[in-house]
């Protein structure tokens, strides 16, 4: 058990997993036995599969210390780019996904191109992007609406053997990761993040690799969307607002250093499910303790969004504080005095 | 060497009004009520509200350590709300209206300096959860529909003109300049703010209190993001919710057009000024040509690529 303990203590993804298992451990006491069920965990897999994908991806990119904030944006492009063909162009419902996935491997493509070659830094690179890809979903299918034919969203949100499809999603892309990270260029990833230079003089092709992780990750942001389009069955050009900044959070939740070089998916899909369970507690917590309270009850919505905000802020700030890594951060350090470098 | 790096800069910020330039010129041609007095003193004062917004935005940029303010329009939001409230079109309201605007900022700024200092929480991270937590903030104050308008003085400040070409918001724009360029270039604190910016630990070896310095610009951007907002309300003489959501990555776009650069240690307030002028010349650009809404997000990010290919570029590693 002890050796359990100090195997987790020393992986960065050890602040994810806590919180995971916090944020579970809370959300079982506000919500009572109903936790266990199936549909419960089918609902909570299904509406989080996202986000979850979103943060796998944003972790390839942030591994190699760059950083992608057109995630959100990238989702939205398939979601509409699928709904449109489908829609108004009238084809195959599988072609438009395919489609649609093509597109977001190629944003992660033209992001790869700013950032390795143009060597233009990560942050504005994708700041511009987000720009223009949310220009082009927009123009492709300006106003929310738009169907899902129902097998596709049914199956999406139903168990198979035993385990909700998205889960088996989520599973899959994983377990993609995971070959990836044992292949060679996965180790480059690091490498990259690391220390570039040194990579670079050991001969490794900085920039190949750097365009590597944005296509990949443009690839992982298409299934993202395409999963947040089996969940909502329809199109809507803001759909992904949320998601680029909110996949930031949850690697740094799950304990990633947004310097490069270090970080961990297990940790990052963590992170997600715990800014899931979030709203999920704040909302049995005021549905079942609040609603008593009549003062609160017309801003309910509100105050739900500033305890779970609040929430994310306890969470960053403790994940940031157990981490440690080359950057020398973290609390024992700190109290030796010294230089810090931040 | 330092000589051949104060022409580079001094070049940047020459590109950068040159692009300004024929930007206008570009507009000009396409339409010729682009020049018109008017139209140009309105993208002034909307350039000077974005450098209002950008100008703690460059103090955050140049402190380093990834340093960046995505909390700038949360907190301009929440600006404009209490001004307008606090106001109510009185004004004998506006010293108390002030006070408030500035407190709130400084606050937002302070919890903002903690997470980063002290929790060791990456500054675009912390400073977003911070601008999610202040917008419910205001929505909970406000129940989603603000009230209040500016009092007629600012009001008058926020949307008169001088002359045709020139709003008084201009001749604030040129007060702020003045200031900030005091501050960065004349005071103890604006050199430390450079040290620490170029090389946080050797600052902080020689005596400099780098934590605090670098506290200080971010207590310092949602003070200056707070009054970004008062005068939001002023140009526009209502308030609604989010005014200032807009105005966060553009904030950032302007100091790096700007030539202050995102690793920290170098840039002046004169280029991010230079930069909001672009940026708003480029939007009100696109509405005279009649482009949509997804029109206008495809070349805005078009134009900034190419903006940003020229001027950003790092340099290539090599042996």
């Amino acid at each position: 058990m002890m050796r359990l303990w100090r195997r987790l203590r020393s992986s960065p993804a050890a602040s994810g997993y806590l919180l995971l298992l916090l944020g579970i451990i809370v959300n079982i006491l506000v919500q009572g036995p109903d936790f266990f069920t199936s549909y419960n965990f089918n609902s909570l897999l299904a509406v989080n599969a996202p986000l979850v994908l979103a943060a796998i991806a944003q972790t390839v990119v942030v591994l190699t210390g760059g950083i992608d904030l057109s995630i959100g944006s990238n989702m939205t492009l398939v979601n509409t780019v699928a709904i449109a063909l489908a829609n108004q162009g009238h084809w195959p419902v599988g072609a438009s996904w395919a489609v649609a996935l093509v597109a977001a491997t190629l944003v992660g493509v033209g992001n790869g191109l700013m950032v390795a070659y143009l060597r233009i830094p990560p942050l504005l690179a994708t700041f511009a992007s987000m720009s223009v890809v949310g220009g082009i979903a927009l123009w492709v299918w300006p106003k929310p609406g738009g169907m899902v034919p129902p097998e596709i969203y049914t199956a999406y949100g139903a168990p198979f053997l035993g385990v909700p499809v998205a889960g088996w999603i989520i599973i899959a892309v994983a377990l993609l990761w995971l070959v990836v990270s044992r292949l060679r260029v996965g180790t480059y990833l690091r490498a990259v993040g690391g220390r570039e230079r040194s990579a670079y003089a050991s001969g490794i092709n900085t920039a190949a690799v750097k365009f590597f992780a944005y296509t990949f990750c443009g690839f992982i942001t298409g299934v993202a969307g395409l999963c947040l389009t089996a969940l909502t069955a329809s199109g809507d050009p803001k759909i992904g607002l949320l998601f680029g900044l909110n996949s930031i959070a949850a690697v740094i939740l799950g304990g990633s250093s947004l310097a490069g070089g270090w970080g961990s998916v297990g940790g990052s899909i963590a992170g997600a499910l715990f800014l899931g369970l979030i709203n999920n507690i704040v909302f049995f917590l005021f549905r079942n303790f609040v609603s008593q309270i009549q003062s609160l009850t017309s801003v309910a919505s509100f105050y739900q969004q500033l305890l779970a905000n609040l929430i994310v802020i306890f969470g960053l700030a403790s994940a940031a504080l157990t981490q440690r890594g080359e950057a020398g951060s973290g609390p024992g350090r700190r109290r030796r005095g010294g230089t810090q470098h931040v | 060497m330092s000589k051949i790096n104060l022409n580079w800069r001094h070049n940047q910020i020459f590109m950068a009004g040159l692009i300004a330039v024929a930007l206008f010129i570009v507009g000009g041609l396409v339409n010729a009520s682009f020049l018109s007095p008017t139209n140009i003193g309105s993208i002034l004062s909307m350039a000077v509200l974005l450098g209002f917004a950008a100008a703690g935005q460059t103090l955050v940029v140049i402190a380093g350590g990834e340093g960046i303010d995505l909390s700038v329009g949360a907190v301009m939001s929440l600006g404009a709300v209490l001004a307008a409230q606090t106001m109510a079109g009185q004004n004998s309201n506006i010293v108390p209206a002030l006070l408030l605007v500035i407190l709130s900022g400084a606050t937002i700024g302070l919890f903002n300096a903690a997470g980063i200092l002290y929790a060791r929480v990456p500054p675009l991270v912390m400073t977003m959860a911070m601008a999610n937590v202040v917008t419910t903030i205001q929505l909970i104050y406000t129940h989603g529909s603000p009230v209040g308008m500016p009092a007629p003085i600012i009001a008058f400040i926020g949307s008169r003109r001088l002359f045709p070409f020139l709003p008084w918001l201009v001749v604030l724009g040129f007060i702020i300049l003045f200031l900030m360029q005091f501050i960065l270039r004349r005071t103890v604190y604006g050199q430390q703010l450079y040290a620490i910016g170029s090389n946080y630990n050797a600052a902080y070896l020689a005596g400099v209190r780098a934590g605090t310095v670098k506290g200080i610009a971010y207590i310092l951007s949602g003070i200056l993001s707070s009054l970004a907002g008062f005068w939001l309300i002023a140009y526009n003489n209502f308030v609604f919710v989010n005014m200032g959501a807009a105005y966060v990555l553009p904030s950032v776009a302007a100091v790096v057009i700007g030539g202050t650069s995102l690793a920290g240690g170098e840039g002046s307030y004169t280029g991010t000024l230079i930069g909001s002028v672009i940026l708003t010349a480029l939007a009100s650009l696109l509405v005279v040509l009649h482009t949509d809404e997804a029109g206008r997000q495809i070349i805005n990010g078009l134009v900034l690529i190419l903006l940003l290919a020229l001027y950003t570029r790092q340099p290539a590693i090599r042996q």
